[in-house]
C-alpha cells in the first residue's frame, strides 16, 4: 500500500481479512504517519519513504508484490505510482480516488482497477429516493458489466424490461413494491417493481439508447 | 468551348476531384477515429490513415482519368503492385487481421495471464503485429497476432492466482521426515503465497523421497525467488535437495 | 535536463489550446500537463486533443491552487518543473523559458517570475509588510505573490504546499529556508485579468496565514500573536471606506 490515510485504512483491512497470514506493507512519507500505522496495524510493515524513493522501492521489489494499492491524498501521484508499477509487471495494481473525475483519466492510462468510493452516495441516494430509470447498484472489476436496477414505471418500461431480459437470455430478481424479493417468471413482473439485472455494461447502454435516455 | 478551355476545365474538376477526395477522406478518417477508438487509439489511428490515404488515391485515379491519362496501364500496375505486395507481405496483413480480431473480440486485455499453445504469460501490450507477454520465469515472449486466428488462447486471469507444480527431491529422509521439514520450511515463505501449499504426492525412489507440491502465487515473477528462498530453508535445516 | 510545463486551469477551455502548443514549442519542454480544477466546460478534451497530460486536482476546493500546484508537481517527470498561468494573452515560449533558463544554466534552483504590472495590492500591503517583518532576505522580491515559477522537480517533493492562495509566499519561505538558491526572472509585460477588489480580501487572509504560519514554526512570533494578527486581517475590507 502506498499511502496509509483515511481511504487505506478501509484497504488494509480487506487485504488483511483475505489473508490474514500474507505480508502488508504500507509505505508514509512523515513519521508521525508511519508511528500511527504501526500502533493502528501491528500486523503491518510500516515504512517511511520519500516521494521519489518509492518508484525504487517498487523496481526492485515487484517480482515480490502480488497487489498493489494507491492510496495518498493526490490523485496525480497515485496514477505516476500505478503506471510505474504496471510497467514493472505488477499483477494487480488498484487506484483509489480522492477525485472521482479522475476515473476516465486512470482509465485512460491502462489504470484497470481503480475504486471510485463516492460512486456508491449516487446509487444509494437513488435507491433510497427511488426516483430513477435505471440505477448502477454494482459494477464489477474484472469484466464490463454490473448489477443494474430498472424501475418500471409504465406498461411502455414493462414491455421493455420483458424484451430486453428474453433478447440477453438474463437472470434477474424482483424488489416489488411490497418489498418482497422474488425471482420469477417475466410474467411476473409488474409496473411498481424494481427488476435487477447482472449483464454486460453495453447490453444495458443499448437498453438505455433504446430508452431514449 | 476551345480545346483550350475545355484541357482548362478538366484541369479543374481534376483538382476538384483531388481536393474532395482529400476533404473526404479527412473526414472519413476523424469519423472512424471516433467511433473505433474505444478498440484502442493506435489501432483506430491506423485504419483512419489507412482508409484516408485509399480515398486520396481513389481521388487521384478519378483526376487521371478525368485528365484522360491512360488509367488503364496505372490501373492493372497498381493492381499488379498489390498482389505482389499482399503475397509477399501476407504475415503482415495477417497480423492486422490479428489484431482487428484482438480488439474487437477482447479474449484478452493488458494486464491478464493467457496461455496459447505451450507458451502462457502476462500480457504487456497488443501491438499492431504482436502481442507482448511476460513468462513466469520473467522472458519477454512476442506472439505475433495471426497465432490468435489460429490457435485457442486460455485467459487464465478471472483467477487472480496461478498454481504452480514443484518436486523436491530429498536424499535419504524419510518420507514422513521429509513431510514435516518441508511443511515448516514452506511456513517462512507462506506469507508470500496466495493459499496454503498443498502436498500432492510423496513418493519414494531410489532411496530419495520426491514430494510434489502445488504452490498458488499471484505474481508469477516469484517462483525463482520462493525456490530460492525454499531450498535456503530447507538447506538450513540440514536437508539437501533439489527442486524442479 | 527537460522541462515540464504545468497549467493549472479551471473553464478555460479558449485559452487552453494556445497555452499548450506555446508551450510544446518552447525549448527543452518534454510535456505539458494540465490540472484541472473541475471544469464545466471542454478544457479537459482540448488539452488532450493538443497532446498535454491532463488529471483533474485531487481535491476540489476553491481555490485549489495549491492542490493545483502539487499534483502538476507530482505528475511531472522532467528534471525542471515550471507553473504557468494559463489564461496569459500574450504567452510565447519566450516568455516560459524566462522562467527556467537559469535553473538549465546553472544559475538557480528556483526561480520567481515578475513582470512589468502596477503593483498587486495583496502584495504591497500585506505580502511585502509581513515578509520584511519576519524574512527581511525575501523582501527584495519585486512579485513574491508571482505565480509564474520553476524549479528543480526533486525540490517540490520535499515541500509542503497550501492548497489556497498562500501557496506562492509558503513555497518561497519554505525552499529559502532549505537554503535553496532563489533568483527572480523579468518576464516582460503579462496581459492578465487582474481579480476585482471584493476577491481580494480572502486572498489577503490566506496570504498572511501562510506567512504567520511559518514565522510561528520558525520561531519568528509568538503563536497567540500571530493568531490575533491573522484574524485581525480577515476583518479588514480592501474593498471599503478608507482604502483605496
Amino acid at each position: 500500500m502506498i499511502g496509509g490515510g483515511h481511504l487505506a485504512y478501509f484497504a488494509i483491512m480487506a487485504l488483511r481479512e483475505m489473508d490474514p497470514s500474507g505480508r502488508i506493507v504500507v509505505i508514509e512519507f512523515t513519521s508521525e504517519k508511519v508511528d500511527m500505522l504501526k500502533k493502528t496495524f501491528p500486523f503491518t510493515e510500516a515504512v517511511l519513504s520519500s516521494i521519489e524513493e518509492v518508484e525504487n522501492y517498487i523496481s526492485k521489489n515487484h517480482f515480490l508484490i502480488d497487489v498493489l494499492v494507491v492510496a495518498t491524498d493526490s490523485d496525480a501521484l497515485n496514477l505516476r505510482y500505478a503506471k510505474h508499477s504496471i510497467k514493472n509487471d505488477v499483477p494487480i495494481v488498484i487506484a483509489i480516488l480522492n477525485n472521482p473525475l479522475n476515473e476516465p483519466i486512470f482509465a485512460r492510462e491502462n489504470v484497470r482497477y481503480v475504486i471510485n468510493p463516492y460512486k456508491t452516495i449516487t446509487s444509494k441516494i437513488k435507491e433510497i429516493v427511488g426516483k430513477f430509470d435505471v440505477n448502477v447498484v454494482y459494477e464489477f472489476s474484472k469484466i464490463d458489466g454490473g448489477i443494474y436496477a430498472i424501475k418500471v414505471e409504465n406498461a411502455k418500461t414493462l414491455k421493455r424490461v420483458r424484451g430486453f431480459i428474453l433478447k440477453n437470455d438474463s437472470p434477474f430478481f424482483v424488489l416489488s413494491a411490497d418489498k418482497r424479493i422474488r425471482a420469477g417468471s417475466l410474467e411476473d413482473i409488474q409496473i411498481g417493481d424494481v427488476v435487477y439485472v447482472p449483464c454486460h455494461s453495453r447490453e444495458i447502454k443499448s437498453f438505455l439508447r433504446k430508452m431514449g435516455g | 468551348m476551345t480545346p483550350e478551355e475545355y484541357f482548362v476545365v478538366r484541369v479543374v474538376l481534376a483538382a476538384l476531384s483531388i481536393a474532395l477526395a482529400i476533404f473526404s477522406g479527412s473526414k472519413l478518417g476523424s469519423l472512424i477515429m471516433k467511433n473505433l477508438s474505444r478498440f484502442g487509439r493506435s489501432f483506430a489511428s491506423k485504419l483512419a490513415e489507412m482508409v484516408k490515404y485509399f480515398i486520396i488515391i481513389l481521388g487521384a485515379v478519378i483526376a487521371f482519368s478525368i485528365l484522360s491519362l491512360d488509367v488503364i496501364i496505372l490501373t492493372g500496375i497498381s493492381i499488379g503492385l498489390f498482389i505482389v505486395v499482399l503475397i509477399s507481405m501476407r504475415d503482415v496483413f495477417s497480423n492486422y487481421a490479428g489484431e482487428i480480431y484482438l480488439r474487437v473480440r477482447r479474449p484478452f486485455d493488458e494486464g491478464d495471464f493467457i496461455k496459447i499453445g505451450r507458451i502462457s504469460g502476462r500480457v504487456v501490450s497488443i501491438n499492431s503485429q504482436d502481442v507482448e507477454l511476460v513468462s513466469v520465469k520473467g522472458e519477454r515472449i512476442v506472439v505475433p497476432n495471426q497465432f490468435f486466428l489460429k490457435y485457442p488462447v486460455v485467459n487464465k486471469s478471472l483467477a487472480t492466482a496461478t498454481s504452480t507444480k514443484l518436486r523436491v527431491v530429498f536424499n535419504e529422509v524419510a518420507p514422513e521426515e521429509a513431510e514435516k521439514i518441508l511443511m515448516e520450511a514452506l511456513s517462512e515463505v507462506r506469507p508470500e503465497l496466495f493459499e496454503d501449499p498443498k502436498i500432492v504426492s510423496i513418493n519414494k525412489r531410489d532411496g530419495k523421497t520426491e514430494v510434489e507440491l502445488s504452490l498458488s502465487v499471484v505474481n508469477q515473477q516469484k517462483m525463482k525467488w520462493l525456490i530460492g528462498k525454499l531450498s535456503k530453508e530447507l538447506y538450513g535445516r540440514g536437508v539437501e535437495v533439489e527442486i524442479e | 535536463m527537460d522541462v515540464s510545463v504545468v497549467f493549472p486551469s479551471r473553464n478555460r477551455e479558449k485559452y487552453v489550446r494556445r497555452a499548450v502548443r506555446t508551450a510544446f514549442r518552447a525549448r527543452h519542454v518534454k510535456e505539458v500537463i494540465v490540472v484541472d480544477g473541475g471544469s464545466s466546460d471542454n478544457t479537459i478534451d482540448v488539452a488532450l486533443e493538443e497532446g498535454a497530460k491532463v488529471i483533474v486536482q485531487s481535491n476540489l476546493v476553491y481555490p485549489g491552487k495549491g492542490v493545483a500546484m502539487r499534483d502538476g508537481a507530482y505528475l511531472s517527470s522532467g528534471d525542471v518543473v515550471v507553473f504557468v498561468d494559463i489564461d496569459i494573452a500574450n504567452l510565447t515560449p519566450q516568455f516560459i523559458e524566462k522562467l527556467y533558463m537559469p535553473i538549465m544554466q546553472g544559475e538557480a534552483e528556483f526561480v520567481k517570475g515578475c513582470f512589468e504590472r502596477a503593483a498587486g495590492r495583496v502584495t504591497e500591503l500585506v505580502a511585502k509588510p509581513l515578509l520584511r517583518m519576519f524574512y527581511p532576505e525575501l523582501a527584495k522580491f519585486k512579485q513574491p505573490l508571482s505565480g509564474e515559477v520553476a524549479g528543480l522537480r526533486k525540490l517540490f517533493y520535499r515541500v509542503e504546499f497550501e492548497i489556497g492562495w498562500g501557496v506562492d509566499v509558503g513555497l518561497l519561505i519554505d525552499l529559502y529556508k532549505m537554503g535553496v538558491r532563489i533568483v527572480e526572472a523579468d518576464l516582460g509585460f503579462k496581459e492578465h485579468d487582474m481579480k476585482p477588489l471584493h476577491a481580494l480580501t480572502d486572498m489577503a487572509y490566506q496570504v498572511a496565514e501562510a506567512i504567520l504560519k511559518r514565522a510561528i514554526r520558525d520561531g519568528k512570533i509568538d503563536e497567540i500573536q500571530a493568531r490575533e494578527y491573522i484574524s485581525t486581517i480577515g476583518k479588514i475590507d480592501l474593498g471599503g471606506a478608507g482604502f483605496v
